[in-house]
């Protein structure tokens, strides 16, 4: 027998033995290698739910610099009360208790109404 | 148009996430493909890789925390890399965490030549699987199997621990010779050096008609 054959056959022999020895694998093992790999694959979703999460405070930043774009580039108003404005409503916006407000939209939409009523009557 | 409108737009896949539910569903979806093309993979190689960390180590626990640690490493680091990579990957990651646990042992064995009267931890704690009773008497030419293994691993347990990794990953993951050399993290000439080494030896210990 060449020595190349001989390889082969000792390879042959030792994988058809390793090949054995695995699909033998008690319970008690099998059990932990799934616990193991549950533990790996938490890692992967748990990571991604992260790196979602580092994201979002660079989003909300975003979406408040394109709101003061927004509200600082409208209106006839000169460049100061437009500044003013801007802060002023940024400050509204931010402030989460303004946030009642906008429930009470109606009321001051029917208000605005009344008012020139009011003072002229 | 409203000014929302063009928000998703802009934002991406956070916006979509946001202002659309039908969208989160398509942003998550890849996490989602990723996690079970990584739970395949895994599911297809930790019964091997155990077994191959078995022979290494001499230790279910020790085999069983490698091929942990391995799989840890592999889903945190590498799991958003092409998945024809991972196997090369997670042998590499798992020969190091072997030789971890080899290097750790060392250590250990000379802190206890020094201090013979102290005794380690886990040899205290003892075996909680010694008061099993084996199982049934196996039949004969099971009886040959394992014992052909055993000397196997005998004989793979003296290998120089390059010879040995190399004779694994070739002969029991069935990996060609450039995948040896990634996972090995070596030349492909070594890997062909180390594995005629270690087919030569084991020829050696194991005798002709093994």
């Amino acid at each position: 027998m060449s020595d190349q054959s001989e390889h082969d056959d000792l390879e042959r022999k030792a994988r058809t033995l390793f090949e054995d020895s695995v699909e033998r694998l008690d319970a008690h093992t099998r059990s932990k290698l799934t616990q193991a790999r549950n533990r790996a694959l938490d890692e992967v979703k748990q990571g991604a739910t992260r790196r979602r999460w580092i994201w979002a405070p660079a989003g909300g930043l975003a979406f408040a610099a394109i709101v003061a774009v927004v509200i600082g580039s409208g209106g006839l108003r000169s460049a100061g009360e437009a500044d003013a404005v801007a802060l002023e409503d940024i400050d509204i916006v931010a402030d989460s208790e303004s946030f009642e407000m906008l429930e009470d939209v109606e009321f001051y939409t029917w208000l605005q109404d009344v008012a020139p009523d009011r003072h002229s009557g | 148009m409203p000014a929302s409108a063009s928000l998703p737009a802009f934002f991406g896949p956070l916006a979509t996430s946001r202002w659309d539910d039908g969208a989160r569903t398509s942003v998550e979806e890849p996490i989602l493909e990723q996690a079970r093309a990584l739970d395949r993979f895994l599911a297809s190689i930790e019964k091997r890789a155990f077994r191959m960390a078995r022979i290494a180590l001499r230790h279910d626990d020790d085999a069983l925390d490698s091929v942990q640690d391995a799989m840890l490493q592999l889903a945190r680091r590498y799991g958003r890399r092409p998945s024809e990579e991972w196997r090369p990957l997670f042998y590499r990651i798992l020969q190091n965490r072997i030789r971890d646990c080899q290097r750790r042992r060392r250590v250990q064995a000379r802190i206890m030549a020094w201090l013979p009267g102290l005794k380690l931890q886990d040899d205290a704690a003892g075996d909680e699987y010694a008061a099993v009773p084996d199982r049934a008497p196996l039949p004969p030419e099971q009886l040959a199997v394992d014992q052909a293994m055993q000397a196997l691993e005998r004989s793979l347990a003296e290998l120089p621990g390059r010879q040995q990794e190399a004779f694994m990953l070739r002969a029991f993951e069935g990996m060609d010779v450039a995948q040896t050399a990634a996972a090995m993290g070596c030349s492909e000439g070594s890997v062909k050096t180390h594995y005629s080494r270690a087919v030569h030896t084991l020829r050696e210990q194991l005798g002709v008609a093994w």
